[in-house]
């Protein structure tokens, strides 16, 4: 096969007319998607959520105590920045040194955004959740802190 | 993407591996960490080509499992272990050992992904809302893969090697990360016109580096905190080596990211380029001649360089339901194979609007569709293609 310089088979570049093309396809095959997604969200609420099995990324901001919201705020935001917060939220572990070693090992994560301070309020927050949301109990923070109030991450440790 | 056959002896090795990890006394407090993922995705392609048992795209399901452990032996010394299932059968993840100096210095040794770009850190189908990955990152969802070669980069890359990393913030609101490495690098056999992934990650030519030079690779990235829930990372990368036996043909990666993210929206932009040179000795390979003015009218150099990005906006539309926007695409520039349906300059664009529900903690839905343009028609004669994807993925 000879080489040249020219290709054997070259179409005209994407132009206006193929980007109009490409826009209504788009638009076409996201309608079909919505309508998709909108039956299956209309069959959904017959399982309707517990605590226990949330429907939702993150728990009811509602449920939780007013001096912890700012807690869960920043976890919400630099937790669910890297992965789904069902893991943290998921997990049957009490204990306060195992959150505060897991907490700082995603602090160290690259562009984690996580300081010292936030995963102070992390931890703090995680705390409350499993040993008095969980439980079904409405506690506030004064539980949690009760139950045995977090160091500053990293500082006992490392 | 030939893949190899499934192997009784590494699965049972790689699960007593990681149940003499699980069963390891506890050192202190906290040692063990275990977490786990599954996806099954249906790619709904019916415009995908090629041959019966080669196809240029998977029409149908694809899993992805992985389980995790994570041990630490002491406050500075870790290990993790990540093995995972997919398209290529089982494989090692992660095998590696974390020694950690302080926050700004650690060292990693053993089999990892090398710090390279931001979507890596996010590639497990439970941390990523759609089913796929971004063109520039793609291992086999898209169309056309056997003509592209997969993407840029096809994540995630596992490689044998030490990565020196660290952190630091000033104050409260400035984050910097940094990382420096050396791995095996991708290979390809000996007259290659491109790297041969398979290779790189298989044990066809084993585990080991193929030509006694390792490939080496920096990353740094600036995080700035906007607000206490809004942050915003710039990120640069690369990497540089060789690949064929004979230590001739070399390739570069560089990669450019960044992210805003306010509140549960995050914006995310990423561009990868690599420069690849590929063997010349036969011309009658080459679909252009070689020589004259690189880039010219007159010949192409020995190289091409395959840009690859994305742009992508998720936004929650209520507590159980986020959207996915996503435009992505790949631009090839230089020679191609004789054979190949690429040209200088050819070009795909793809469009992908996604859904992804929390039927219950642990347990996502994902729906998406996504429309393609190609420059060229190829052999299908389709410059536009149409696709969908339907998934579910539970993480543990």
């Amino acid at each position: 096969m000879p080489t040249t310089s020219e290709p054997r088979r070259r179409l005209a570049a994407p132009g206006a007319r193929a980007a109009l093309r490409l826009v209504i396809s788009s638009a076409i095959s996201s309608v079909i998607a919505l309508v998709i997604a909108s039956a299956i969200a209309l069959a959904l609420p017959g399982c309707p959520p517990t605590s226990a099995s949330p429907r939702a990324e993150g728990v009811d901001e509602s449920q939780v105590p007013a001096d912890l919201r700012a807690d869960y705020a920043i976890f919400r935001a630099r937790c669910a920045k890297c992965h789904s917060l069902d893991r943290p939220l998921g997990s049957a572990i009490e204990d306060e040194a195992y959150w505060r070693e897991y907490v700082d090992r995603m602090r160290r994560q690259p562009a984690s955004g996580i300081s010292r301070a936030d995963g102070d309020a992390a931890v703090r927050f995680l705390l409350w959740y499993h040993r008095v949301y969980k439980k079904g109990a409405a506690g506030d923070a004064r539980d949690a802190r009760d139950a045995g109030a977090p160091g500053p991450i990293g500082s006992s440790t490392r | 993407m030939s893949r190899r056959p499934f192997s009784p002896l590494v699965v049972a090795v790689a699960v007593g591996a990681l149940t003499a990890l699980a069963s390891t006394r506890r050192a202190h407090a906290i040692d063990r960490n275990f977490a786990g993922s599954a996806q099954l995705d249906y790619h709904l392609a019916p415009h995908a080509d090629g041959e019966l048992d080669h196809p240029k795209a998977f029409d149908g399901a694809t899993t992805e499992v992985a389980l995790k452990l994570a041990v630490d032996f002491s406050p500075h010394l870790s290990a993790n272990v990540k093995l995972c299932y997919g398209c290529h059968g089982f494989e090692a993840d992660m095998a590696f050992v974390d020694y950690r100096v302080a926050d700004e210095l650690a060292v990693r040794f053993g089999r990892f992904s090398p710090s390279f770009g931001a979507f890596n850190l996010r590639h497990d189908p439970a941390n990523h809302h759609l089913s796929d990955k971004p063109l520039p990152y793609d291992m086999g969802r898209m169309l056309r893969m056997r003509d592209w070669n997969l993407g840029v980069l096809p994540s995630p890359f596992p490689d044998n090697g030490v990565e020196v990393n660290g952190s630091h913030w000033f104050g409260e609101r400035v984050q910097v990360d940094y990382a420096a490495y050396a791995v095996s690098g991708f290979k390809a056999g000996v007259g290659a016109l491109d790297l041969d992934f398979t290779a790189s990650h298989g044990p066809s030519s084993y585990y080991v580096e193929n030509n006694a030079r390792p490939t080496v690779g920096a990353r740094a990235a600036l995080t700035v905190k906007l607000g206490e829930d809004s942050d915003v990372t710039f990120g640069a990368s690369g990497m540089g080596g060789s690949y064929d036996p004979r230590n001739t043909l070399s390739y570069v990666i560089v990669g450019a990211d960044a992210a805003l993210r306010v509140g549960r929206t995050s914006l995310r932009a990423e561009w990868l380029a690599r420069r690849q040179q590929f063997d010349v000795s036969d011309p009658t390979r080459l679909k252009y001649a070689i020589g004259g003015r690189p880039g010219g009218p007159d010949g192409r150099g020995d190289f091409f360089v395959r840009h690859g990005a994305y742009v992508e906006l998720e936004q929650p539309l209520g507590p159980s339901v986020d959207l996915l926007l996503r435009v992505d695409g790949l631009l090839h520039k230089g020679n191609v194979a004789v054979s190949s349906e690429l040209v200088d300059g050819s070009s795909m664009l793809r469009a992908t609007l996604g859904t992804s529900w929390a039927v219950e903690r642990g347990l996502r839905l994902k729906l998406s569709t996504e429309v393609w343009r190609f420059s060229e028609k190829g052999s299908s004669g389709r410059d536009l293609a149409v696709t969908g994807h339907l998934g579910a993925s539970a993480s543990f």
